[in-house]
């Protein structure tokens, strides 16, 4: 198989991974932080040092300030939920997926928002976002890479503005942890959610949100926490006011080697890896007669996130065609970002997307490319 | 051997801690569950060392910000710091 759709999750994983994830459920697969014997302390000791390997990646100073949850999509919405009040208002992107802008509508009878629109390469005005800053915006809440077109959004002067105008600063870093340097004290980000298992080479079921401000979430579920069981009360010390439950051990494990690879080979030559075929994809469709790229060019500020569309054909019958004939997996349609989509000038159209990620190689892109021009 | 338990409101803090002295000052601990005599409001951790680190980690757990419910002697659990 030619697996082309890591931005949904990255296959395969490192075999280091896997190994983990069997290790820990074969050998010290104990509940962590709820027991006091040898293999429950082991297994709270893999849960931490997973956590201080996570704050040191983003740059975040206190281990304690790292929450696992399942998924990005959790951490998006237990800081979109547990950060605004009634009256509140949020900026948020028409190039956010989903887990924000479904979260920020669930809220929209208690709160204001305001989705700041994207140009067809899916690219906001940072400038024309401050205008819609009011007295009462509480956050800004922005992906860092657009799932659907790989386009980069401006971290930093988005992270100034918040500065300037005292706003809290939420970054979907979904499609960017693992690929582009994050340096959460550098950039000026509050709070940062990231899958575990894209570009960090987790498991899936895996999730992080790092919290870089004084101002906690309230939480939005509660229970058990494994500490001061006589009160009724969540605790209010971090991690445990945003953990409840059994953690994904398992999960986590496979997590600290998915993160130790990723910091093994570099950020800096992950990007340059994925942009090679990046450019190469970009370069071989821009020669073929009926399949247009939305979004950015191949040199431009962006990842190896590529969405095409066929003018003629429909974009679903391609994606099976795809799959059926040539044993190729790809995203097709509306990738949970449909404003991104109607920026980008595909709400009409969807798109196939193909998502590069390091296990790929220059002949997979090549055979798409073969594939792709049968159909042209 | 004298032993103390430096006891914390959660198992991250007593990693945190354990961590902590092992990399500034190479004080090896056992991480354990607090016994219930020292009563800190139901279930938490201890890290348990040797007696003789109790000034050292005390300024550890002072300067790092860390939050702990106090030091205790093993066995008759008096409270120490």
């Amino acid at each position: 198989m030619i697996y082309l759709d890591n931005a949904a999750t990255t296959w395969p994983k490192p075999e280091s991974v896997y190994r983990a994830v069997y290790d820990c459920m074969k050998y010290f697969g104990a509940n962590p932080g709820r027991s006091g014997h040898k293999m429950a302390i082991k297994a709270a000791q893999e849960i931490y040092e997973c956590r201080e390997l996570v704050a040191e990646f983003f740059s975040l100073s206190n281990a304690e300030n790292v929450i696992f949850t399942q998924n990005a999509t959790q951490g998006l919405n237990i800081v979109i939920k547990g950060i605004l009040n009634p009256g509140d208002h949020i900026i948020c992107t028409a190039m956010d997926h989903n887990s924000i802008l479904r979260t920020v509508y669930s809220m929209h009878e208690d709160i204001e928002y305001t989705i700041v629109d994207a140009d067809k390469y899916g690219q906001i005005d940072v400038s024309y976002l401050e205008t819609l800053v009011k007295p009462n915006t509480k956050l800004i809440a922005m992906t860092h890479v657009s799932n659907v077109c790989g386009t980069v959004l401006p971290v930093k002067e988005v992270s100034q503005i918040c500065k300037k105008h005292n706003i809290l600063f939420l970054l979907d870093a979904s499609q960017s942890a693992g690929i582009l340097d994050i340096d959460m004290r550098r950039d000026n980000i509050d709070y940062l959610c990231a899958p575990g298992h894209k570009s960090l080479y987790g498991p899936m079921g895996t999730g992080v949100l790092l919290i870089n401000s004084p101002i906690i979430p309230k939480p939005i579920y509660v229970g058990g926490t494994g500490s001061n069981s006589a009160s009724l009360s969540q605790p209010d010390i971090l991690p445990d006011r945003l953990e409840s439950g059994t953690l994904n051990l398992p999960g986590i494990s496979g997590l600290y080697k998915g993160i130790e690879f990723v910091t093994q080979i570099g950020t800096e030559n992950i990007l340059r890896s994925e942009k090679e075929m990046t450019s190469f994809l970009i370069d071989g469709l821009s020669e073929m007669k009926n399949f247009k790229i939305s979004g950015l060019g191949k040199n431009e500020n962006r990842t190896g996130v590529v969405s095409f569309y066929h003018t003629k054909k429909d974009c679903v019958e391609i994606a099976e065609y795809l799959n059926l004939e040539y044993d190729i997996a790809i995203r097709s349609m509306y990738h949970c970002a449909y404003l991104a989509h109607k920026a980008l000038g595909t709400d009409g159209t969807g798109t196939v997307r193909a998502s590069i990620g390091y296990f790929n190689k220059l002949s997979d892109i090549k055979t798409l490319l073969y594939a792709l021009e049968k159909i042209d | 051997m004298n032993y103390i338990l430096v006891v914390f409101a959660s198992v991250t803090t007593a990693n945190r801690l354990k961590s902590l002295i092992r990399k500034k000052y190479g004080i090896e601990s056992t991480l354990i569950q607090t016994p219930k005599a020292i009563g800190v409001k139901g279930c938490s951790y201890a890290l348990k060392m040797e007696e003789k680190y109790v000034d050292t980690v005390w300024q550890v757990v002072t300067d790092s910000g860390v939050s702990s419910k106090g030091i205790y002697t093993e066995g008759n659990y008096f409270k120490i710091r």
